[in-house]
């Protein structure tokens, strides 16, 4: 019973309240019943994929592999769903910054930072990897005509 | 065959600028290939932005070349680490590795490259000869054959993605609902939008994909290294000496020895190939086990040439016929299939039958691109397969950070909407959470590029027969077939629990080799 929260049949549980309350929005939406003039449900095709997604979690419940846990569960840890959450704040942050000072600034910091981070070392390929990556991608990407964010060295680049 | 549009289509193909783009392809992929944990999906999502830049024929070359060049360079890591680049080579290890070990691992390099390219070649004929004629009958379907044929192939792929048959069909629920945000494709109302202006247009194919096949798998990565930097485990990992100029080559007669598990190999491979849902690595797997079931004097699992025969010619087999779907029917077969499919759709092109009298001339380039992306895995993998096999040593605490910026990149770079990043790194999370519950990405991503389709021709049917649903449905002797087999394909995978046990044979051969 300990483990029974990394279960199937918990998980099926979870998806089934979070599918539920997804499908009761889409109900409650005033567009979800607005009939076309071709006579089909607006809402007909959301509400299909949604229930067939509450059918799959209500089947997750019964079905034969219920009490089995799925091999990548066996291990996991609470911070299993806060890191790449971090990671993530951490790349949408390098992006904010990339769209202000350009990608050519934003990038090294973040490369260095992540690089550190999952326990590259020496210090100093780190740095020297955070400096010389971003710059051939922005030569590699420019040359092929795709424009970067430039952010304040637009003058220079 | 349009005679014309075959001499376009050689005009295409052979410019500079296409078959640059298809060494470049084919480069980039087998080092994707060899290194381990990323995969042809990955490579692909990531390139996909990049294609916009190209012309369609450097597109497919790129993306084509990328993804033969990714399922032979799998192998390379196979052999000389143990340690598969991508699960399609996984069955690739047994033999592969234990040459290695007493000092051929050149030989059996040699023996993957060159069977992997056997059988690419012979299932590209086959997919040329085979899917016009397929593409022909195709025409003649209605909006309702169509409709079911969509819901076959996603019952299909949601059945048979993985050994759970609900999380299958959850991811597929998951592509649907995902499909329809944004305006409708018949009457272009908004809907689904929660109530955000700048989901009118829909999700991106781009963010969805990037997010789901290469952010997902970096996010993975990721938490692996900051467990593994925390334990202090660390895989040293060496390439010196396993390929020095002692270690004995492939002989032509050696290579010939093989024609029985390559045939094997191109039979299954073909097949599996063009079911939707299967894929590689059960192509790879299924084709091992036969031949080492037929041929047991041959000590297939004991490190023989014949054994790395089967499974590479197994998987490669499968990367012409995983485009028949997509050539045929306009249903990518495959979530490589599905990613090629939305080059094409992003270059103005719908795949579907029509493309065939519309676009023949792209048509032809494709098959074309085909055999001379084979032509370009032989090369680079004859010159470059040793140095590859160091590059599987390039440490992960450099290779994710820096894909992670290449997936910023990638979605930045498609429309230059901001909302597309963040878009990416949510998708990134959602894809993030199925792997860690073990819930198929490719379902979700195919029915998400069906979805738009299988409204649309639900309500050509519905307009054909004035509201009927009854005759819209099963107004045909086909559609009624079509509708019975996706019935009959759930109740079999659900009884026999099919998934399940094709997933078996890899774990069956882990077991068995300990």
């Amino acid at each position: 019973m300990s483990n029974w929260w990394r279960s199937n049949q918990a998980i099926g549980l979870y998806l089934l309240v979070m599918i539920g309350a997804l499908f009761a929005y889409i109900w409650l939406q005033p567009w979800a019943h607005r009939v076309m003039r071709d006579g089909f449900l607006l809402g007909m095709m959301p509400m299909m994929g949604v229930g067939l997604m509450l059918l799959c979690a209500a089947a997750m419940l019964v079905d034969p592999l219920r009490r089995e846990m799925p091999e990548t569960l066996a291990d996991a840890r609470i911070s299993d769903a806060w890191l790449p959450l971090v990671m993530l704040a951490g790349i949408a942050l390098c992006f904010w910054a990339m769209s202000r000072l350009g990608f050519v600034l934003a990038a090294p910091p973040f490369l260095l930072a992540f690089m550190l981070w999952f326990g590259l070392r020496p210090v100093r390929l780190a740095v020297i990897l955070a400096v010389v990556v971003p710059a051939v991608v922005y030569a590699f990407f420019t040359t092929l005509g795709v424009r970067l964010p430039r952010g304040i060295l637009a003058g220079f680049l | 065959m349009q005679i014309d549009a075959f001499h376009d289509a050689l005009a295409l193909v052979f410019t500079f600028k296409t078959l640059f783009w298809l060494v470049i392809g084919v480069f980039l992929g087998v080092g994707l290939g060899a290194i381990p944990g990323l995969t042809a999906s990955t490579g692909i999502a990531l390139m996909l932005p990049l294609s916009f830049t190209l012309d369609i024929t450097g597109a497919l070359g790129l993306l084509i070349g990328l993804y033969k060049g990714a399922v032979f360079g799998g192998s390379i890591s196979a052999i000389s680490f143990a340690t598969p680049g991508a699960p399609d080579s996984a069955a690739t290890v047994y033999d592969g590795y234990k040459l290695t070990k007493q000092g051929k691992g050149r030989k059996a390099i040699l023996t993957a490259l060159y069977s992997s390219v056997t059988a690419d070649t012979a299932s590209d004929i086959v997919v040329i000869l085979v899917a016009p004629s397929i593409a022909l009958m195709a025409l003649q379907f209605g909006p309702t054959e169509r409709l079911w044929l969509m819901v076959v192939a996603i019952t299909l792929l949601g059945t048979l993605s993985g050994r759970h048959l609900a999380k299958g069909m959850l991811s597929a629920g998951i592509g649907l609902f995902l499909g329809t945000i944004g305006a409708d494709p018949v009457s272009n109302v908004a809907r689904n939008t929660f109530g955000q202006s700048w989901l009118r247009d829909g999700i991106h194919l781009v963010p969805l994909v990037i997010g789901i096949f290469a952010m997902s798998q970096m996010l993975d990565q990721g938490l692996e290294l900051l467990r593994k930097s925390r334990t202090g485990k660390k895989v040293e990992q060496s390439a010196k000496d396993l390929f020095g100029a002692k270690s004995e080559g492939l002989s032509f007669r050696e290579y010939l020895s093989c024609w029985r598990e390559m045939g094997i190999g191109i039979g299954v491979g073909t097949f599996v190939g063009a079911l939707p849902g299967l894929g590689a690595t059960v192509a790879s797997f299924m084709s091992y086990g036969i031949a080492k079931q037929a041929f047991p004097e041959k000590k297939i699992g004991e490190g023989s040439i014949h054994g790395i025969a089967a499974a590479e010619a197994g998987n490669n087999a499968t990367v012409g016929p995983t485009l028949v779907p997509l050539l045929a029917f306009g249903i990518p077969g495959s979530a490589t299939a599905a990613l090629i499919g939305a080059a094409l759709i992003l270059q103005g092109i719908t795949p579907s039958p029509r493309m065939f009298s519309l676009h023949a001339d792209v048509i032809y380039a494709l098959f074309i691109i085909l055999i001379l992306g084979n032509i370009a895995n032989l090369g680079i993998g004859r010159a470059f397969s040793f140095l590859y096999a160091r590059l599987g040593q390039v440490p992960g605490e450099v290779l994710v950070p820096i894909i992670m910026i290449m997936a910023v990149i990638g979605a930045f770079a498609a429309r230059g909407d901001p909302s597309d990043v963040y878009m990416m790194l949510g998708l990134g999370f959602v894809g993030f959470l199925m792997r860690r519950v073990g819930i198929p990405e490719a379902p979700l991503v195919i029915t998400f590029l069906i979805a738009p389709l299988l409204e649309e021709n639900l309500r050509r049917a519905l307009l054909i027969n004035r509201g009927d649903w009854g005759g819209a449905l099963f107004g045909s002797a086909l559609g009624i077939g079509l509708a019975g087999f996706a019935v009959l394909v759930l109740l079999v995978t659900f009884k026999m629990n099919v998934g399940s046990k094709l997933a078996r044979i890899g774990h069956a051969e882990d077991k068995k080799d300990g």
